[in-house]
């Protein structure tokens, strides 16, 4: 299973908290490690502040998590895009003006934050030199164009070794940047106008270095790439962002979303659903079978040592509210009630005279825990399995409803529709073609001690093939949606997965992302549906972003029940996080 | 009237000066001008003048709107803001008497309204109705401020909801009286929620306000944290000791819990008075760090110390 773990979700967190903060942007947030702005992937960031170099020794994090806060506080984006060039050197120069410009307009009172994004930018410049950026004579001019623009905004020095090894370049472009830094200096407090001077610039540069190297044929066809491959920079325009394909309709109105999203589902088919089934896990199995499932799971959670006392009244704090005061009367104790003052008088020994404030915590929660079963999940299942059966324990002791649900296929490699689908003559995208297979392990009206021996039928290796995502999670919302009776319910739903759909047959038949993206419709649909909280645990890299709320897995699991505990903070941590609830 | 106030003839007593808005608060120049009644001379009951109080535009205007023209003003506001001492501050401008009562959930209809006592006339135990706070007031030019509104218990504030209306009488159902309101009593409201009860965990203790009585104050104001220069001039006059930059770095800091709170990212947050505090335990302590610890840090849950020590580095 591919995994997040707890570590990363709690830095992860706390580094988005500094920026929230620091940037004044509530929505902003990170997600496995890239940026999220108003709920879209903010797309990158100049180098020095990119967030993978948190993880480098050489950096200084807090100059880096305070350079983009700086960015969401004082750069417009909408403005940025619009004027942003489209070439590859154009855009990068752009970019790192308008960075350089964000920084220097930090004010005074933030003197800690000023220090960080200065130390981050001359640890940044330094450690691009070591690593030979500027021997190509590219990298040397773009350095000797940043460094120098930093020090004319920032009225800073930069050391001494540095000076010296741009010194030469830096004279030699005097002639042409002198005036146009100048105007980037008096408009540094006006995105609009230092754009337009910043342009000018990028456009000087990418000739400059286009120039370079036109006489050099074998560096001029890679010309396309010169800022990744000279520059040793990681670096795309904008608009090719590969992210923005995933989240396309975050730019619409709510209600168009709706429509869009709808729109979208219907667009996926199948090809023959008379062969899907949805059945009870633990019929299909025998039962003497099931007992040796059961006996090695029991095994399993008592060698775990859970508390469970100590996470029920954790898990039941997270879910449940407090009702509004009311008064019991006629207690026997407490504050006298003022209505039998007069019996209180002529019969002081009934005591039935009293009024009591008090205030119940209400529980109206329904969880339904979603488990993709497909080949790679097999390894996991013993774990899996002895999660999910504490977890639905726990939750009952805190009288939350749960429902347990899995979704496979019930072959390999198609079954009888891909048969079908060949017999026919094979017509260009027919749709789903295996046989789906839907897993119910628990559902809402049983109780966890009846449910148990449904649980340990997740221990049964035959039941993990491929998997079709996207239809599963329909299927879990519409049970979940339509069990809550017209009470008022908070609905949660939770995947357990490890990665994109995999259908070898669909997939071949329609392409590589029939499956993929109509499970990142389905889940664009949930997020926006009003009474469902969707939750992922485990979700491979490929499709994590796309989930708001996640919960980490941590891949070498000791014998301690330290994932529910962690979980429990996960679920506390967003819960309070007001842009996602 | 209650028993150990001040020998006053409040009843006599009305306003007889007009003043202007832009003359009396320049703070609200950039509104329409209007007058405003006021009092020629000061009483025990009214506030003492604080220099240092920065008075915030709107909701400055919202509560004079409320003393000129009989309106009923709530503020809301998170705490520290200052929402009961900025109407005290107006009323002590305008010499107008001022009265608090501090809601709380133990406050009942008798304790409001009045109730009969025992109490030894000429030697003779006899039992008499003494006159709660409300209609005390009522009878009074006086500015009622009815603190933590939203702390009261929906079912007594009711008693209120006749003089929420204009000229609303009070109906004394003990005493077969119904008393006029004087025409310069005012009455006003704070409250920390605008009755949606304690819906982030801040406000422990407040109530779901009835929607019925929402509606009767005319005016809602918001009171917000003032901006950082206003926040600093109110910082330095009370503690002079302390240099500009420095407050300039304090003010950041507590602006930077305030947006951590907003995103749900801390559960606490600094308000001015902690501010204040923060600035008169530096003037004791002699160190700034010592000082914060004491005024805020130790007031924050264990997990988010770190999230408090990551703003104080960005600040300092």
């Amino acid at each position: 299973m591919q995994t997040e773990t707890h570590d990363d979700f709690e830095l992860q967190n706390h580094y988005g908290a500094i920026i929230r903060s620091l940037s004044g942007e509530l929505s902003a947030e990170i997600r496995d490690w890239q940026l999220f702005y108003k709920a879209t992937p903010f797309g990158l960031l100049p180098p020095h502040i990119s967030l993978s170099n948190l993880n480098e020794i050489w950096a200084d994090k807090r100059g880096i998590l305070d350079g983009i806060a700086l960015r969401l506080r004082y750069s417009e984006k909408i403005l940025h895009q619009s004027l942003s060039p489209s070439g590859m050197t154009e855009s990068f120069v752009f970019e790192m003006l308008e960075q350089i410009r964000v920084e220097s307009v930090c004010p005074e009172e933030l003197r800690g934050t000023k220090k960080n994004i200065q130390n981050q930018f001359i640890a940044w410049i330094q450690h691009y030199m070591g690593a030979g950026g500027t021997e190509s004579s590219s990298g040397l001019l773009l350095m000797a164009l940043f460094t120098t623009t930093w020090i004319r905004l920032n009225g800073k020095e930069v050391p001494q070794l540095l000076q010296d090894m741009l010194e030469a370049t830096r004279a030699g472009l005097s002639e042409i940047t002198g005036p146009l830094l100048k105007q980037l200096k008096a408009n540094k407090f006006c995105q609009k106008e230092f754009s337009i001077t910043s342009l000018i610039l990028a456009n000087i540069f990418s000739k400059l270095i286009e120039n370079e190297y036109l006489n050099t044929p074998s560096i001029r066809s890679k010309r396309k790439f010169s800022v990744g491959s000279i520059l040793q920079i990681e670096w795309q325009p904008q608009s090719k962002l590969h992210s923005e394909e995933i989240f396309p309709i975050e730019k619409l109105s709510t209600q168009e979303k709706r429509l869009e999203l709808l729109k979208t589902l219907n667009n996926y088919s199948v090809f023959d659903r008379q062969y899907d089934v949805e059945l009870e896990a633990k019929r299909t199995i025998r039962p003497a079978q099931l007992s040796i499932y059961q006996s090695e799971l029991n095994q399993e959670i008592a060698r775990r040592n859970i508390p469970w006392g100590k996470l029920t009244r954790i898990y039941k704090q997270i879910f449940s509210h407090a009702e509004p005061y009311t008064w019991l009367t006629t207690e026997s104790e407490a504050e006298i009630d003022r209505r039998y003052l007069i019996r209180a008088a002529t019969s002081p020994l009934q005591s039935p005279l009293y009024k009591l404030r008090t205030q119940t915590q209400l529980t109206q929660t329904k969880i339904t825990l979603l488990i993709d079963c497909s080949g790679s999940m097999k390894e996991q299942r013993l774990n899996i399995a002895v999660w999910i059966d504490s977890l639905v324990r726990i939750l009952e002791q805190a009288k939350i409803q749960t429902e347990v649900l899995g979704y496979s296929t019930v072959t390999w490699q198609g079954g009888k529709p891909f048969k079908e689908w060949r017999r026919s003559g094979q017509a260009p995208n027919p749709g789903r073609l295996n046989e789906r297979a839907h897993w119910v392990f628990k559902d809402f009206k049983t109780t966890w001690r009846k449910s148990r021996p449904g649980i340990s039928a997740l221990l049964r290796p035959e039941i993990y093939t491929e998997s079709i995502d996207g239809e599963a999670m329909l299927w879990a919302v519409d049970r979940l949606q339509k069990g809550a009776n017209g009470k008022a319910f908070n609905k949660t739903l939770i995947i357990f997965s490890d990665g994109c759909p995999m259908d070898r047959a669909t997939i071949q038949a329609n392409g590589e992302d029939f499956l993929r993206d109509h499970f990142l419709n389905t889940i664009a649909w949930c997020e926006h549906q009003t009474d469902i909280s969707l939750w992922g645990c485990g979700i491979g890299e490929e499709l994590r972003t796309a989930l708001k709320r996640r919960l980490s897995w941590e891949p070498d699991q000791n014998t301690s029940a330290e994932i529910l505990f962690n979980w429990a903070a996960e679920f506390k941590k967003t819960l309070n996080h007001k842009i996602l609830t | 009237m209650p028993t150990g106030a001040p020998p006053l003839d409040l009843l006599q007593l009305q306003p007889g000066k007009m003043v202007r808005l832009h003359s009396m608060f320049p703070e609200c120049s950039s509104f329409a001008n209007f007058e405003i009644p006021s009092f020629g001379n000061r009483n025990a009951l009214v506030p003492s003048v604080d220099s240092a109080y920065q008075l915030n535009p709107e909701a400055t205007l919202a509560i004079l709107a409320g003393f000129a023209f009989n309106r009923r003003v709530m503020i809301q506001g998170m705490h520290g803001t200052g929402k009961s001492t900025h109407i005290e501050q107006i009323a002590a401008r305008l010499n107008w008497p001022c009265m608090r009562i501090n809601l709380d959930g133990q406050i009942t209809r008798m304790d409001l309204i009045g109730k009969d006592i025992i109490s030894i006339e000429d030697g003779k135990q006899i039992t008499k109705f003494q006159e709660g706070l409300i209609p005390w007031s009522l009878q009074r030019p006086i500015a009622l401020i009815l603190d933590e509104y939203d702390a009261g218990q929906p079912d007594v504030m009711f008693v209120i909801q006749r003089m929420l209306e204009r000229e609303g009488r009070l109906t004394l159902l003990d005493q077969n009286r119904v008393i006029e309101p004087n025409p310069a009593f005012r009455i006003f409201a704070t409250c920390n929620t605008v009755g949606m009860g304690n819906w982030n965990g801040l406000y422990q203790g407040t109530q779901l306000l009835n929607h019925g009585q929402m509606d009767r104050w005319d005016i809602v104001a918001a009171l917000n944290y003032l901006e950082p220069q206003e926040e600093a001039c109110i910082v330095l006059a009370k503690v002079p000791q302390l240099t500009k930059e420095l407050v300039g770095s304090m003010v950041s800091l507590a602006n930077l819990t305030r947006k951590g709170f907003e995103s749900g990212d801390l559960s606490t947050l600094m308000s001015t008075r902690t501010l204040i505090t923060w600035g008169e335990n530096w003037r004791i302590l002699k160190n700034l760090q010592l000082a914060f610890d004491l005024a805020f840090l130790n007031k924050c849950e264990m997990e988010e110390k770190s999230l408090v020590a990551e703003y104080y580095q960005r600040c300092f």
